[in-house]
């Protein structure tokens, strides 16, 4: 009888959903808003790769654990970045589930299921360089059974192997171009995928791999390196850009990382920011191997002041001493290169995941990590130092595989500053020296450790799993360490 | 039901029409007096053993009631006394024949008395039987309490009311002032009691049911009845779990029986059950409003708590944590009654916490920076020139009004009663910019439009407003303002020279006077809750009463954070400003229909049937939109603002179909038995699980009827009594059996354009659950001595909650956070003891002295949780952690009460780094791995925790159950002293043996942070001052000093003078000049003194109040206030 017979009005009830190609979309656009939350790109994810390193510095309490490297199973954001990326699979193991069987044009269900497998293989990529190896899950939990919803980790190589089939089923699945600057930026095409491919086999080591993947990338022209670095900020789909996280401010908020990491304004409040550890905000805690020390002020266009923009006297991502020496919070080096007004913590700028910067110096990596130095190599590197204002070096400038490695790391930390890459290509340093005792970078996330912890513990070089899941998944393990 | 409900009707019909078909036939006299007494709308009263089953002669003869009964009554050698024109009372003949017809002869011995009788406080008391004892002369009181008679000199006057202690005094002459005051009992045998769809008298109860006048209630300077039910009746815990006025009060009913839903108990109100909870659209803060506040507490007759299952049954899927049945009053007829009351008085805070001043802040703060390797951030030429010391509790407290005005008036004729009253409350909070007010309208009105016919309707309507601007149960530096007036440091000034709000130079922290002066958010709420009846007497015995019920709630919300608020002061002006807005309609319908059934099977045997139905129905819609960027601060209205943020509207619905049958059944008197079931279909669960089935059982033994039992005043009363019953409860998400996809996963994917995206929600939906199921058994013992003088009650019972619908969190890997599950059990064990003396009794306004004292014990366990597999595969018991801020706090598991806290325990500090050194050494040892830290981060002066689980190391397994939220014992007692109009009631209640965890300390003890601290940090651990247990301050806690630990649990143990009022009642002859009736005059304390240890603010706090999980935590909770007031009643 009716008064016993309610059904929700303000939600849909999966039996009702997936119908038809509207659904199918609406279906992908919660899957990319998976990228936003707080825990993931929107916050957590960038901290989490930023600040243990050497790029990064703060007094505030919120990150501190952070930084100091002293990471526990109850740290937040240990907790909120593995849940959110738990969150944004789910969303995307449904598209994979229940699109297939949508009738709709092929082209187009295609595209979206190659898309949902991209972001899949994004996400657990994400997870197995922060925790290791951690539980597959592959289906949408529509169950609470303890077999659907508790499972043990899989090892990290097992989710390599997982993230690199969806990477495959993606390549076949998703267009080559959608033909629209905006949309190849903002949802994954077949660039995208071997962009990240390049990203993973680099970080497997596989070199020849990453060499491939960042080839098909760099010969398909549908990005183009931008011919003048600071137009590359804030975030705008810009032709350089091959993935981007699209924020829209207050109209669809979450990207909360530029009022953390600018001084006020142009940041809405003033406390304690996520800056850059120098040497003359405070001499005695200085570090040789701070940013500071790294950069070029002099000729590096990436690290001189820039154009003024709105809001201050500041710059992109530029040494910047602050223009209130009175106000503690908003003095100091800041990176500039979200540098729209953000509104109460809701940026609209966009935030890189993927940029072809990276894949030049990815593809040069790869290949002197194979054979050494190349004039094939080279040209890469060199075309990212040349766009940054510095000269073309030589092969004899760069005559050992020692030195090319040398200098890919240097360009890569002064070219990627704070996009988030900077602790896991120092892990990808230590693995690399662990694997290979030969194979030595300057800086490794095990001198970090050294440094921060006085100890070289290798434990160090993954972080806890948050305590929630061990608390309500009995078959999970802790990393050792914790 | 239905079909068996009219089956009985038609039966009796059937029997009824044959015996009024032949009257000249014998028939049972009880029944002639029954009908006549309905046909001609009088009251007949005869003790039964006169009437017994004697039968006689019908008549037909007679055209009128008297005629008649002069016919009739010789045949059973009785007599009748007409008191008043509708008042007859059947006397014996013999006994009565001096005195019969004395109306008309007046005996040479007899005086006229007259006088006036009255109740405490004054008020006159209508309808009092004032009979000659040992005689059948007899009148009764008027609307003004007035009677008059004539009695022999030397005879003595009984006087007596339902509700009242009888009193007897002698008549020694002719006089007109003869004042009698009777005392209210409430524990007298014959007390109704309201036990849901009817009404029982104490004597015949069965169950545990625990009743509250509404003088008591009317006494307390309080929003709602809810907060002055504290300490008076055993088995209910109430705590007020904040101080801001108009918040909900938390009412426990013996324990908490549930892990994960509503724990509060179901109210009643007239009739119509209504939700105990509201949500707020945009609330601010974990406080919601209380549909509760909605009722004066004035206009409440009495309450009656229903407490063992076999009372709660009739409720069934919604009894589980017991029933509050509240009854408004109504008239009584007799000439018109005016009543006036009013009441103003003045609200402080209780107790300041000290604080730092700015040179010590300034002092700590280096140090905490020092010793993290951080530059400090004062000089010392700025330390010892500090321009500023703000005191910011001075800044956010103030002295605050309360005032009370009410309105009455209450009268009727024989057909019709009537009851209205309007009233005005305002409270203003001792935080500034706080605040609650209602106006509230009071309807009661019963017609009697036939003998058989009656009609009714009893309506509250009320409009409150509440400023919630505080925002309260929030950190530092989330913008909470309680804890901000802590945490806030006193070097900076509340505005700088030119009028902006101070900041924090160190750390994100607003400004707690700036974020509170600069917020208004007000909620403004409307509510209807009544029910229009009308009841049919279909045989004299058998009653239809069918009644539709509303409880109807329209609540709108606005808050404006003008452009001045400390959280826009960095931002762009033309972004600064911001409005919200959120709409609530609510409308639960009501339609019940009962049959009353009392057939006569029989001297001594009294049995009444109910048989019922009940539909029950709710919408509720909502909608907020919120905009900011507002261009001044002149029109704080949505559409002077210019950013826009998504708006929502929101609607559920839920219903529910009952049917219901009970028998109540007593022999003598003797033994009784109360038999009922309800079976309850609700909305929220699928088909399987549709209807729930609720029977109870009460069985009772008054053991002083028997002949065996020795007669004496000294034991004048034994019962023993015994229950079993089930309860449900049912208050699941709405839709949690659903799996639903969630809106609003939006994503700017193709250009510059928002795209709706619809996905997986976080709650995966469960189509098998269904309600929890309570299993409680009580046994009781009522007793009285020296003549009910002292009446005690005591209960024990056993509850057992089953199917607990647990909200399980699942691994986050799952991607989902958590499913609702029937999972589980909960016990809760229990004695309650109240008892009721008067202690010194007297007679014409004398001293009199009365005591009401309660006790309740309550122990509370998880039996069952269900298990998990870990990963040798072995089930394990299943543990829910709460957590707060990012710290694990609490833990729920097998063995263990609700909630229990959980945490580390300390071991006293670390004095030296050889210390630190040996501990690690022996971490490296035991672990066998060689980097392996007892601490990490660990520093000489900071805390070592205990290694409870011996590994050397110290990381979440060296947790365990450090504290228990629930008290051990909890009571109150009242003591109510009068003397010559002179009345003084003083209310002590109390809680004991409850751990509170202090959260609050984290911020202002944990010295990790740019925040201002207790003064006990003055005494921190630093290498000279090394005998403390206070640690060392050191920005960003790297040792987790401020880990939950037994250093932040505290004893909550507190007595408290609740309430004293001091009471004087003019004379008459006094009042009489000005042509009222009474006037009293009080004066009132309210939380006068409080002893306890605890070091917060209040020891009465909860930041989580509702939560079943987690109560029992202090965190920038809204202080409680101390009130003084002043008041008058005045009546006409």
């Amino acid at each position: 009888c009716n008064v016993l017979d309610k059904e929700p009005l303000a939600s849909v009830v999966p039996n009702n959903f997936f119908q038809n190609a509207d659904d199918a979309e609406s279906a992908i656009t919660s899957a990319y808003d998976g990228l936003q939350m707080s825990g993931y790109y929107g916050q957590d994810l960038p901290n989490i790769g930023m600040m243990p390193s050497d790029d990064c510095t703060s007094t505030n309490n919120d990150v501190n654990a952070l930084e100091i490297i002293n990471w526990f199973p109850t740290t937040s954001q240990m907790g909120n970045a593995y849940r959110d990326m738990y969150r944004a699979i789910n969303r995307a193991n449904a598209v994979i589930k229940y699109v297939q069987p949508i009738s709709m044009p092929t082209e187009r269900r295609n595209q979206i299921l190659g898309e949902a497998y991209f972001l899949r293989a994004l996400h657990y990529f994400n997870l197995v360089r922060v925790y290791g190896g951690v539980p597959l899950h592959l289906d949408p939990t529509e169950s609470a059974d303890p077999g659907v919803v508790s499972i043990a980790r899989a090892s990290a190589d097992d989710v390599y192997a997982q993230i690199l089939a969806d990477l495959a089923q993606a390549e076949n699945l998703t267009t080559t171009t959608f033909g629209d600057n905006v949309l190849n930026r903002a949802r994954a095409t077949k660039t995208t995928v071997n962009a990240l491919q390049a990203r993973v086999f680099l970080t497997r080591r596989q070199w020849s791999d990453a060499q491939t993947a960042a080839n098909k990338v760099l010969s398909n022209n549908t990005s183009v390196l931008a011919t003048n670095f600071n137009a590359l900020y804030p975030p705008d789909n810009n032709a350089e850009s091959i993935f981007e996280v699209q924020f829209a401010g207050n109209s669809d908020g979450g990207f909360l990382l530029p009022d953390e990491v600018l001084p006020n304004p142009p940041a809405t409040y003033s406390y304690a920011k996520f800056d850059i550890p120098t040497l003359y905000r405070d001499p005695r805690l200085a570090q040789p191997t701070d940013l500071t020390f790294a950069v070029d002020t002099v000729n590096d266009l990436r690290w001189k002041r820039g154009a003024k923009v709105t809001g201050g006297v500041s710059y992109v991502s530029v040494l910047y001493a602050g223009r209130n020496p009175a106000k503690q919070n908003d003095s100091g080096f800041f990176i500039y290169k979200w540098r729209s007004n953000p509104n109460g913590f809701n940026s609209p700028d966009n935030y890189y995941v993927l940029r072809l910067a990276d894949v030049y110096l990815m593809y040069a990596e790869a290949a002197n990590e194979q054979s050494g130095p190349t004039a094939d190599a080279l040209s890469k590197l060199n075309a990212i130092r040349q766009r940054a204002g510095l000269p073309a070096l030589t092969l004899a400038q760069l005559a050992t595989k020692q030195a090319f490695r040398d200098e890919v790391d240097l360009q890569r930390r002064r070219e990627l500053a704070f996009e988030g890459e900077r602790w896991f290509d120092l892990v990808r340093y230590a693995r690399q020296t662990q694997a290979d005792a030969s194979a030595s970078h300057k800086i490794t996330a095990l001198d970090m450790i050294q440094q921060k912890r006085n100890s070289r513990d290798v434990n160090y070089l993954l972080f806890p799993l948050p305590q929630s899941e061990l608390n309500n998944n009995a078959l999970i393990q802790q990393n050792p360490g914790y | 039901p239905n079909n068996t409900a009219s089956a009985q009707i038609l039966a009796v019909n059937t029997v009824s029409q044959r015996t009024t078909a032949q009257p000249v036939q014998m028939v049972l006299l009880k029944d002639l007096l029954g009908r006549w007494e309905k046909e001609y709308g009088v009251t007949i009263f005869y003790e039964s053993q006169l009437v017994h089953d004697k039968h006689v002669l019908g008549t037909n003869e007679a055209a009128t009631l008297e005629g008649k009964l002069n016919n009739v009554l010789p045949q059973a050698q009785l007599a009748f006394k007409k008191l008043r024109a509708d008042y007859y009372l059947v006397v014996d003949a013999q006994s009565t024949a001096s005195t019969l017809g004395s109306a008309n002869v007046s005996k040479a011995e007899d005086v006229t008395v007259s006088g006036r009788v009255t109740q405490a406080g004054g008020d006159p008391l209508p309808g009092v039987t004032v009979v000659v004892k040992g005689t059948t002369t007899g009148a009764t009181t008027d609307a003004n309490g007035a009677f008059s008679l004539s009695a022999p000199v030397g005879s003595t006057l009984v006087f007596s009311f339902v509700g009242y202690s009888r009193k007897e005094v002698p008549v020694t002459g002719a006089t007109t002032s003869f004042n009698v005051s009777l005392a209210e009992d409430t524990q007298a045998l014959n007390e109704v009691v309201v036990v849901g769809y009817g009404t029982q008298t104490r004597q015949q109860l069965t169950t545990s049911v625990a009743s509250v006048g509404g003088q008591a209630i009317s006494r307390q300077t309080v929003a709602g009845f809810d907060q002055a039910l504290q300490g008076q009746a055993p088995g209910v815990q109430i705590t007020a779990p904040t101080g801001s006025p108009g918040a909900a009060i938390n009412v426990r009913i013996r324990g908490n029986t549930s892990v994960n839903l509503n724990n509060s108990p179901l109210y009643v109100i007239d009739g119509v059950p209504i939700v105990p909870q509201y949500d707020r659209e945009i609330a601010i803060g974990n406080q919601t409003p209380n549909p509760l506040n909605s009722i004066n507490p004035n206009d409440i007759e009495s309450i009656d708590v229903l407490k063992d299952a076999a009372a709660a049954a009739i409720y069934g899927v919604r009894a589980s944590n017991g029933v509050i049945v509240i009854t408004t009053k109504h008239g009584k007829s007799g000439k018109p009654q005016v009543s006036l009351s009013m009441y103003y008085g003045v609200q402080q805070l209780r107790k300041k916490i000290d604080l730092l001043n700015n040179q010590q802040f300034a002092q700590f703060y280096n140090e905490a920076r020092t010793n993290a390797g951080q530059l400090p951030a004062f000089t010392q030429d700025q330390i010892n020139s500090l321009q500023y010391n703000t005191d910011w509790q001075d800044e956010m407290y103030r002295t605050a009004a309360i005032q009370n005005y009410q309105l009455g008036i209450s009268g009727g004729t024989d057909k019709t009663r009537y009851y209205a009253s309007g009233g005005y409350f305002k409270q203003d909070g001792i935080v500034r910019n706080s605040g609650f007010d209602r106006y509230s309208f009071k309807l009661n009105l019963d017609q009697q439009v036939s003998t058989k016919f009656r009609l009714g309707t009893n309506l509250n309507l009320s409009r409150s407003n509440t400023n919630g601007s505080v925002r309260s149960e929030l950190g530092a530096g989330s913008s909470g303002t309680i804890l901000g007036a802590l945490a806030q440091i006193p070097t900076i000034p509340v505005r700088t020279a030119d009028g902006l709000y101070g900041q924090n130079p160190f750390r994100q922290i607003d400004n707690p006077i700036g974020n509170l002066l600069e917020t208004h958010n007000l909620a403004s709420t409307d509510q209807v809750i009544g029910n229009l009846y009308a009841e049919l007497d279909i045989l004299k015995n058998l009653t239809l009463r069918s009644s539709a019920g509303l409880d109807y709630r329209e609540q709108l919300e606005n808050e404006f954070l003008s452009r001045e608020y400390p959280g826009f002061q960095n931002q762009a002006s033309s972004l600064r400003g911001s409005a919200r807005t959120g709409n609530t309609r609510q409308a639960v319908w009501l339609w019940e229909n009962t049959l009353t059934y009392r057939p006569n099977i029989g001297e001594g045997h009294d049995l009444t049937l109910l048989a019922g139905q009940s539909v029950q129905e709710s919408d509720r819609f909502t909608s907020n939109a919120q905009v900011s960027g507002f261009p001044s601060n002149a029109v704080p209205y949505l559409s002077a603002g210019t950013q826009f943020t998504r708006p929502s509207t929101y609607e559920e619905q839920w219903g529910l179909m009952s049917f219901f049958g009970r028998a109540n059944y007593s022999y003598e008197d003797k033994y009784l038995a109360s038999l009922s079931l309800r079976a309850d279909g609700t909305s929220r669960f699928s088909t399987k699980n549709k209807f729930g089935y609720f029977p109870a059982l009460g069985l009772g033994w008054r053991l002083s009827k028997e002949e065996f039992f020795p007669q004496s005043k000294t034991v004048s009363n034994v019962k023993i009594r015994a229950s079993v019953g089930v309860n449900g409860n049912q208050s699941v998400p709405i839709y949690g059996r659903f799996s639903t996809y969630s809106t609003n996963q939006n994503y700017q994917g193709s250009g510059s354009t928002i795209v709706g995206g619809i996905g997986p929600s976080l709650t995966v939906g469960n189509p098998d659950l269904k309600w929890e199921t309570t299993y409680q058994y009580n046994g009781g013992l009522d007793l009285g001595f020296l003549s009910d003088r002292i009446t005690v009650t005591f209960d024990a019972y056993m509850k057992r909650t089953k199917d607990l619908l647990l909200t399980v969190s699942l691994p986050y890997s799952a991607g989902v956070d958590n499913v609702t599950r029937n999972l589980g059990e909960v016990q809760n064990k229990g004695l309650e003891l109240g008892i009721n003396t008067q202690n010194v009794q007297s007679q014409n306004n004398g001293f009199t002295w009365n005591t009401s004292l309660n006790l309740s014990i309550n122990r509370n366990e998880v039996l069952d949780l269900g298990t998990l597999a870990n990963d040798q595969g072995q089930q394990v018991g299943r543990q829910i952690i709460t957590n707060t801020n990012n710290n694990d706090f609490a833990i729920t598991q097998k063995g263990s009460p609700l909630g229990a806290f959980y945490g580390y325990v300390t071991q006293g500090l670390f004095q030296s780094q050889a210390e630190i050194d040996a501990a690690n050494q022996t971490a490296r040892e035991k672990s066998g791995n060689a980097s392996a830290l007892y601490q990490s981060g660990a520093k000489p002066g900071d805390i070592r925790f205990a290694d409870l689980n011996g590994d050397g190391v110290i990381n979440g397994s060296d947790r365990k159950i450090i504290g228990n939220p629930n008290p051990k014992l909890q009571g109150g007692i009242t003591n109510n002293f009068s003397y010559k109009g002179v009345e003084l009631s003083v209310l002590f209640q109390g809680s004991f043996g409850n751990d509170i965890y202090n959260e609050n300390r984290i911020t202002t003890e944990g010295m990790s942070d740019a925040f201002n601290q207790t003064t006990r940090v003055l005494d921190r651990w630093t290498p000279t001052n090394t005998n403390t247990d206070v640690p060392r301050a050191v920005a960003g806690d790297p040792n987790q000093n401020n880990r939950f630990s037994t250093r932040f649990l505290e004893d909550g143990t507190y007595v408290r003078l609740k309430n004293l009022t001091l009471a004087y009642n003019l004379p008459a002859n006094l009042t009489k000049k000005i042509s009222s009736s009474n006037i009293r005059v009080y004066v009132t304390g309210q939380n006068l003194v409080t002893w306890t240890n605890y070091s917060g603010y209040d020891p009465e706090v909860s930041a989580s109040p509702f939560a079943a999980l987690g109560f029992g935590r202090d965190f920038g909770v809204y202080p409680q206030a101390r009130t003084y007031t002043a008041g008058i009643n005045v009546s006409f």
